[in-house]
Parts: C-alpha cells; sequence; structure tokens
C-alpha cells in the first residue's frame, strides 16, 4: 500500500541502486541510513533541510511519486510533480472546453462551492447540537447555500462563498475556547494561532489533493473555481474547497478543544508578525491529519469502506465522468 | 475474412479487440487515453502471473508495430495468452484470433495459438478458423466505430464490473 512520508529531520535523501535511504549524522559523527521502500511511496514531505540531487529526483519521477517541501516555520513551498506518464489528450481538451465556455465552467465551479458549504453548514450544525450559540452564522451559511443557483458568474460565486465563509469563522469563537476572539482569516504570514492552523492544514489537504490528482489523468492546472492562474495547480485548491471544513477544520476542533495544541505550540519569530507551529506541534498535527485522511466510512454506491483520502481521488473521477460527459458532477456532500 | 485493405483500416492494439467483447465503454475509455490499469491490484497480479507461470518454457514476448504484445512458444511456434480466468474467455479469445490474423497479414503463415489459465490448470487450442474469422472482423470494425462515439457508450452494472479496473471511475 502506498503511503506518506514526512520527514523532519535534516539529512540528505540519496538514490542507491535501487533504492531510497534517507541518511543524517548522529552526534557521535556516524552515518546513519534509513533505507524506504520506495514501492511503498506515494509522496515525500520534507519539512528539515535536506540535500537531494537530480538522480534522486530522476528515481522519484520513475516510480512516480510526487515531493512536497515545506520551509522551516512550515510553510508550504512547492512540489515536485512528476511528469506525467499517463496522459490523455481527450480529456485535456474536454477540460479546456469546460474552462472556456462560460456557462459549463460555472456549473462545476457551482458544485465546488456548494460541497464546501455544505460541509460548513455540517461543522456548524453539529456543534449547534451540542448546544453552543451559532445560530447567526448558520444562518448566513444556510442563505448562501440557497442564493447559489442564482449566481450568474464564477465572480458571484466566490463572493456568496466568501461571505459563508466569514459568518463561518465568526462563529469559531463559540466552537472553541480561545483566549483571544477569533477575528478574520488572515493568511501569508497568519496573524495568530488559529490562522497558523488553518493556512498548515489547508496546504496538507491541498498536497494530498494533488498527489491523488496525479494518478488520474486530470490537468491539475485547469480549474473552475479558482483562476487557472492562482497557483500552478490550482484544480487541487478547487477540490480541496470540499474536503477543507471535514477534514482540516475538524481537526483544528479537535486538537485545540482537547487542548492536544495550545498557546505554548506557537512562537513568533523576531519582528515578524506571525504565528508559527513549533516543530513539536507540526509533527503532532501531521499525524492527527495522516490519520484523520485514514478513517473510512461505508460508501454507498461502491459498498465498501473508503478512506478520506480516497474520497478525494473518487471526487477527480466524478469530475472526469462530468468532463467525458457521462454523469454530471455533483460534489461530496458528507452522508454519514 | 477482412482484406488486407480493411485490416489497414483496422489495424488496432490487441487489448481495444478484447475490451470490445468485455465492455464497450471500457474501450471507449481506453481509448481516449483514460486508462486505469496501472492502479488496479487485479491487473498487476495478472501481469506478475504472466512473469512467473511456466518458468520451464522458453518463451519470447516480442512488440509489433508497437500494436501487439505476444508471447511466443518457442518450441512449439505458438502463440500463448495467458489469463487470470476463464469468465472472460471470450474476450481472450478473440484477442488472440486478432494475433494470428495479424501475424497472418504480416507473413508469418498459419499459426497457432495457445490460451491458457494457470490457476484453473485449463489450456484451450486456437486457430483461425472461418466461423472466428468472421467473429474478428465484427469486433475490429465495431471497435472502430466505438473510438469514433462522441460521448461513451451507456453501461450497466454487471458481474464483469466488480472485478474491472474502471469500477470507482463507473460506479463510485
Ligand atoms: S466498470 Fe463495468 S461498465 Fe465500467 S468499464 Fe468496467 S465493465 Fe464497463
Amino acid at each position: 500500500m502506498a503511503q506518506s512520508y514526512y520527514i523532519f529531520r535534516s539529512g540528505r535523501l540519496r538514490r542507491k541502486q535501487n533504492t531510497l535511504y534517507f541518511e543524517q549524522e548522529s552526534e557521535d559523527g556516524q552515518l546513519q541510513k534509513v533505507p524506504i521502500p520506495i514501492e511503498n511511496v506515494r509522496d515525500l514531505y520534507l519539512f528539515g533541510e535536506i540535500d537531494l540531487n537530480t538522480k534522486l529526483l530522476t528515481f522519484l519521477a520513475q516510480n512516480e511519486v510526487t515531493l512536497h517541501c515545506f520551509n522551516y516555520y512550515g510553510f508550504y513551498i512547492g512540489s515536485f510533480y512528476p511528469r506525467e506518464t499517463n496522459v490523455s489528450g481527450y480529456l485535456l481538451v474536454k477540460q479546456v472546453e469546460h474552462y472556456l465556455d462560460p456557462q459549463k465552467r460555472l456549473e462545476i465551479a457551482k458544485e465546488f462551492v456548494a460541497g464546501a458549504l455544505f460541509h460548513l453548514r455540517r461543522n456548524l450544525n453539529y456543534y449547534r447540537n451540542r448546544g453552543r450559540e451559532v445560530d447567526v452564522s448558520l444562518e448566513v451559511v444556510e442563505s448562501s447555500l440557497k442564493r447559489l443557483n442564482e449566481c450568474g458568474s464564477v465572480a458571484e460565486l466566490m463572493s456568496e462563498e466568501g461571505r459563508a465563509r466569514d459568518a463561518y469563522y465568526q462563529a469559531f469563537n463559540e466552537i472553541l475556547e480561545l483566549q483571544q476572539p477569533y477575528t478574520k482569516r488572515v493568511r501569508r504570514p497568519p496573524d495568530n494561532e488559529v490562522n497558523s492552523l488553518i493556512s498548515f492544514g489547508n496546504s496538507l489537504l491541498y498536497t494530498a489533493t494533488l498527489s491523488e490528482l496525479y494518478v488520474t489523468q486530470l490537468n491539475p492546472t485547469i480549474s473552475y473555481l479558482h483562476e487557472p492562474s492562482q497557483r500552478r495547480f490550482s484544480l487541487a485548491l478547487d477540490l480541496s474547497e470540499i474536503f477543507k471544513p471535514l477534514i482540516v477544520d475538524r481537526l483544528i476542533f479537535r486538537l485545540l478543544n482537547r487542548g492536544e495544541i495550545d498557546e505554548n505550540d506557537f512562537e513568533s519569530i523576531g519582528e515578524a508578525k506571525g504565528v508559527y507551529l513549533k516543530e513539536g506541534a507540526r509533527k503532532k498535527f501531521v499525524r492527527v491529519f495522516e490519520e484523520y485522511l485514514q478513517t473510512t466510512v461505508k460508501h454507498r454506491r461502491l459498498k465498501r469502506h473508503v478512506s478520506y483520502r480516497h474520497l478525494i481521488r473518487l471526487e477527480a473521477y466524478k469530475l472526469i465522468k462530468h468532463l467525458v460527459n457521462i454523469e454530471t458532477y455533483k460534489s461530496l456532500r458528507a452522508w454519514w | 475474412m477482412l482484406s488486407y485493405e480493411e485490416f489497414e483500416r483496422l489495424r488496432t492494439n490487441g487489448i481495444k479487440v478484447n475490451y470490445w467483447v468485455v465492455c464497450h465503454r471500457k474501450l471507449w475509455l481506453f481509448a481516449k487515453g483514460l486508462r486505469m490499469e496501472p492502479l488496479s491490484d487485479r491487473v498487476a497480479l495478472g501481469q506478475l502471473m504472466h512473469e512467473r507461470a511456466y518458468p520451464g518454457t522458453p518463451r519470447r514476448e516480442i512488440l509489433i508495430d508497437k500494436l501487439i504484445k505476444i508471447d511466443l512458444l518457442e518450441s512449439e511456434g505458438k502463440v500463448l495468452e495467458i489469463k487470470y480466468s476463464h469468465k472472460l474467455a471470450e474476450a481472450a479469445r478473440l484477442q488472440l484470433a486478432y494475433y494470428l490474423a495479424y501475424l497472418r497479414w504480416l507473413g508469418a503463415g498459419e499459426l497457432v495459438g495457445e490460451l491458457r489459465f494457470p490457476r484453473e490448470r485449463r489450456r484451450e487450442e486456437v486457430r483461425l478458423t472461418p466461423e472466428l474469422e468472421g467473429r474478428l472482423a465484427e469486433a475490429l470494425r465495431g471497435v472502430q466505430q466505438v473510438e469514433q462515439l462522441s460521448a461513451p457508450p451507456s453501461a450497466e452494472s454487471t458481474t464483469i464490473c466488480r472485478v474491472c479496473a474502471y469500477r470507482e471511475l463507473c460506479w463510485g
């Protein structure tokens, strides 16, 4: 079974014959080599300072392994996305066709937003049933959901989503027991602990989505909700919208409310206004994130258990089916 | 029997003949470059079996025109086709018939094929009878028709879907 490997230490990744090694000098100057079985690797996450060479990249490409890099503070830097061997010119044409036709593009973008808002509402309902005062936010999300069908352009769709998300983030003050009230979502750099967790979680989800897209023939640079120029792999942004509340937000609520991560897990660096997750907390987050992706639910159509991670893949398949005219795309709405 | 001209026109990948028998949608998706096989455990299993089966028999794999990959039994000059299960025997039979016809068009004369199902210890000899050739011609024409469809053929969920690499795409 393919796995994600997360490397937090510093050292060197090396190809030796047909094996992948992580090498690190121990305190007494000895070179420690840890073999990583390449056939089990789906993707590699580098958090430490790692040396590598093109021989290694060639090896990763041959084995269709993607590589995701994060800097010292845990910010996502970029991915090595190997040349795809398994391409479909036909599907590419279809992807472009659906992008160029405003109606077709809107139809797909709407489903991404509908899935995202559905899950925002689901999270709010969950906490409402546990006695939290989230009614105001819930109403805003509800009304945005109802208005989606009237949106005549992707821009309108985006602003509808923005409105719903603002309201949703307001509810974080009810859901989380925070010392400082959570005001609004700020990225790059995040200005408080919650934003820092959201940013970190979202980039993990984005890279996981990218890895799932890699095994399909979808071209990750052509997207519908986000502009294809927004990021290199903007289709991964599109798809991860649906899953953010389902995976990242739930995880953040859990970690903070159970006190598994608290103020002591963050630090500011120098003058920079920013809140960085300390390494220990980052590791913890990555571990629970990975566990969370592996949790399974019973799939109603496939009649077997599938993991959250696999649901991302299935979402990509559903999009393919839409593009080649097998079945109209309906984004995931968690049914469990 | 196909004329040489028609053969030239219909020449295709051997696996497509197989898929035409199994499922038209599968053929269409495959022909559009939507290939799911590399992901399927079952296909990996089939490949492994193919490599490991009959270690004592001298065999040679040859790729011809980048379209057909035949497995030749060296001592007997037979074309071998190894399959996981006989359930899809008709598809395998036509695929093999296609290889035989292809080789004949290339001037190799009348060859004999053999289907093997190692798990079930079954074999079946395949010769190009006029009847089989007729079915092959129909399949080749059918492949082209399906490939030219602008939308994928509709499909029904059948027992074949359960072991199909496209199952999650079609039904997930
Ligand atoms: S899953 Fe069923 S319908 Fe889909 S391609 Fe396979 S056999 Fe055909």
